[in-house]
């Protein structure tokens, strides 16, 4: 009896929910006492928000796909590719023309990868590092034949100011909240993700709806990828390089279920997101060496995963 | 039973995790402890008190008042950069600078990253290795807005707007960098000493100032001499194993290939292509450095490494040093020029 109450009170379900938040409290709390004070500076809590805007948005687009149960591991791709082709035409054309390339080429690359999931029904893994080893290959293929990497044109620098990039983050968090919680498209994907054939035999359009989910990713991939060269004013073939890994270590750890279905939530990725970059900031500022960071991120990596994973969503595995 | 099981591995973990996190913690001290920090504002404020006293023995003073420097460069664990990595700590000890790295970021954004986060750290001063040329003045203005100085090396900048730019901040110390191109020119005339007719180029993609002028020097050369070369262009991020497979690639397409020459071997991919190349009778140049050196030239196929290139972060070091302590060597950003040392056997080594 005993064991049951305890079992009922400490559910996967609930240290997937309340964990990581009571993880981002535990992060900050311990840095702010360790760097005494330093952490939890106005201006370090607002860079630690402009760093975090570029992942949250992509994690926003990323969580329609990962709730169908559906990995995307192409983000360095589409990130490396719709950044250069963007930069590129601008240069060729003086004009704002990098905002709807990058943003098309961003929306194509996740479709590209729906159809391939959907219509020749390749795993949607497999689909996304082609289409991650396509846009590396085609954006290392134009870069490599100049001389120097492509920049943002002076014109557009006014862009990149932080309460821009604030107000643009909320409003996609606002938005995609909405548009995954409370409309069929959020309900309907995660469904899917659940068990894709009683979505089907209770009338969902499985493959209508998957394609909406990666076009929403798309579409935030390329905001994602807009910030981005914003930020960085410039891109080269390594544009984007292991953004894929960090998004997706960020989402773990914020308690995104590998497995996709009904558990998704949007705010596990802004927890994700501020996790992660907090211990990063916090490690950084105690001065930690690189090696130790990239060893408790593993770690840390590691224990999500071990307590979050959704053994049921995937019976097959054990 | 399994469910007991999984939940105390997943306890487990967790507490390895803070033990961990706790454990990296402690060993180092907190920022304030670390140097005379808190934001830009005040530690220019330090700064400025201090030199109009005692400059010159500002560093030996070190103790609380001892300057930040982060290092922002690719890796420290490979040839070049644990060379790097320990003639910076030496001299650091020596001028009593407490330094930070941060490794691993291979796009611009990600500099970025680092940069912002080592000024939350607050350093006084960031040394950098830039990944991607254009993006030198960028990193810069990051470094301006929070009053910290900022300093180059490994690289030059190619890009006109970014060099004009950072050229005219108040906050950049300067670059040091070799000349890349004259190496290149000479690493196709050893070759040709050694015999060699026809030349494998093993590139990596443009964008980083540095590789491209080697590639640059080295192809202009080739084609000026009429001499036949191929090229594999590799990522900036391609693995040791990566680069010893373009390699093989390159070797088998075009089986005339009798010297080869590694515009960089960053990332333990001259090592490897050194153990490659092993029993063949290609001779092989580099721009890096093998952490073995003695034994790459008995290897045999190693006939010119262009190094040296390890007294760069030193020099960029002292040259931040003097700008931090309001001593800057030149009133205007300095602009090194180091000339690579050659070595061509293993008693070089």
């Amino acid at each position: 009896m005993k064991e049951k109450i305890k079992s009922e009170w400490i559910t996967r379900d609930k240290v997937r929910a309340y964990l990581p938040v009571f993880a981002l409290v535990f992060v900050v709390v311990l840095f702010a006492v360790l760097t005494k004070g330093s952490t939890v500076k106005i201006n370090n809590l607002k860079q630690i928000m402009l760093q975090s805007c570029t992942y949250i948005v992509a994690g926003l687009g990323i969580i329609f796909t990962m709730s169908l149960g559906n990995m995307d591991m192409s983000l360095d791709g589409i990130v490396g590719l719709s950044a250069c082709l963007g930069l590129l035409a601008t240069e060729m054309t003086n004009s704002w023309i990098m905002f709807p390339v990058i943003f098309l080429v961003a929306v194509a690359c996740e479709m590209a990868i729906g159809g391939i999931n959907i219509l020749l029904g390749i795993n949607s893994v497999i689909a996304s590092f082609a289409v991650s080893f396509f846009g590396k290959g085609v954006a290392g293929f134009i870069i490599g034949n100049r001389t120097k990497a492509l920049s943002l044109p002076g014109e557009f620098s006014f862009l990149y100011n932080r309460t821009g990039f604030y107000i643009i983050t909320l409003i996609a968090i606002s938005i995609m909240t909405v548009l995954f919680h409370y409309t069929k498209l959020g309900k309907r994907a995660m469904a899917i993700g659940s068990n894709p054939s009683a979505a089907k035999a209770a009338g969902i359009h499985v493959t209508k709806y998957k394609l909406l989910a990666y076009l929403a990713a798309g579409i935030m991939m390329g905001l994602s990828t807009l910030l981005i060269v914003l930020r960085s004013g410039s891109t080269s073939a390594t544009t984007g390089s292991g953004f894929h890994v960090a998004v997706l270590l960020m989402m773990v750890i914020g308690g995104a279920s590998l497995t996709g279905g009904t558990k998704e939530k949007i705010y596990s990725v802004v927890v994700g997101v501020l996790i992660y970059l907090c211990l990063e900031n916090g490690l950084t500022v105690l001065g930690t060496s690189p090696e130790v960071i990239g060893l408790i991120e593993g770690i840390i990596f590691l224990a999500s995963v071990t307590l979050t994973f959704d053994r049921d969503g995937v019976p097959y595995i054990l | 039973m399994k469910k007991k099981l999984r939940k105390l591995a997943a306890l487990g973990l967790s507490f390895i995790m803070i033990c961990s996190l706790l454990a990296a913690c402690g060993s180092t001290k907190a920022p304030e402890e670390n140097s005379a920090q808190g934001n830009g504002d005040e530690n220019s404020g330090n700064m400025e008190e201090e030199v109009s006293g005692e400059s010159a023995t500002k560093g030996e003073s070190a103790g609380d008042d001892a300057l930040t420097v982060g290092v922002v460069i690719w890796s420290t664990d490979d040839g070049l950069g644990a060379d790097s990595k320990k003639a910076l700590d030496a001299v650091a000890g020596e001028l009593g600078i407490n330094l930070i790295y941060r490794t691993g970021s291979y796009d611009a954004e990600n500099q970025t990253t680092d940069i912002e986060n080592l000024i939350a750290a607050g350093v006084d001063g960031i040394m950098c290795v830039v990944i991607v040329d254009t993006a030198t003045d960028e990193l810069l203005k990051v470094c301006e807005e929070a009053d910290v100085d900022y300093q180059v090396f490994f690289r030059n900048i190619m890009d006109e707007e970014a060099y004009n730019y950072c050229m005219a901040s108040d906050h950049f110390a300067g670059y040091i960098c070799e000349d890349e191109a004259a190496a290149g020119v000479d690493m196709v005339d050893e070759l040709i000493t050694q015999g060699c007719t026809t030349f494998g180029l093993i590139n990596r993609e443009a964008g980083n100032g540095v590789i491209d002028r080697r590639q640059q020097g080295t192809m202009e050369y080739l084609q000026e001499k009429g001499l036949t070369y191929y090229v594999s262009t590799n990522t900036s991020t391609a693995t040791a194993t990566e680069m010893v497979d373009a390699t093989d690639q390159l070797l088998a397409a075009y089986p005339d290939i009798d010297g080869l020459i590694l515009s960089s071997g960053s990332n333990g991919a001259i090592d490897a292509i050194i153990t490659d190349l092993e029993g063949t009778d290609i001779k092989l140049t580099s721009f890096d450095t093998p952490a073995d050196i003695e034994g790459a030239f008995q290897a045999g196929n190693l006939c010119m490494l262009a190094t040296g290139a390890q007294i760069d972060p030193v020099y960029a070091l002292i040259n931040l040093y003097c700008k931090m302590s309001g001593n800057p060597k030149s009133e205007t950003p300095t602009e090194y020029g180091s000339n690579y040392i050659y070595m061509k056997s293993a008693e070089d080594a």
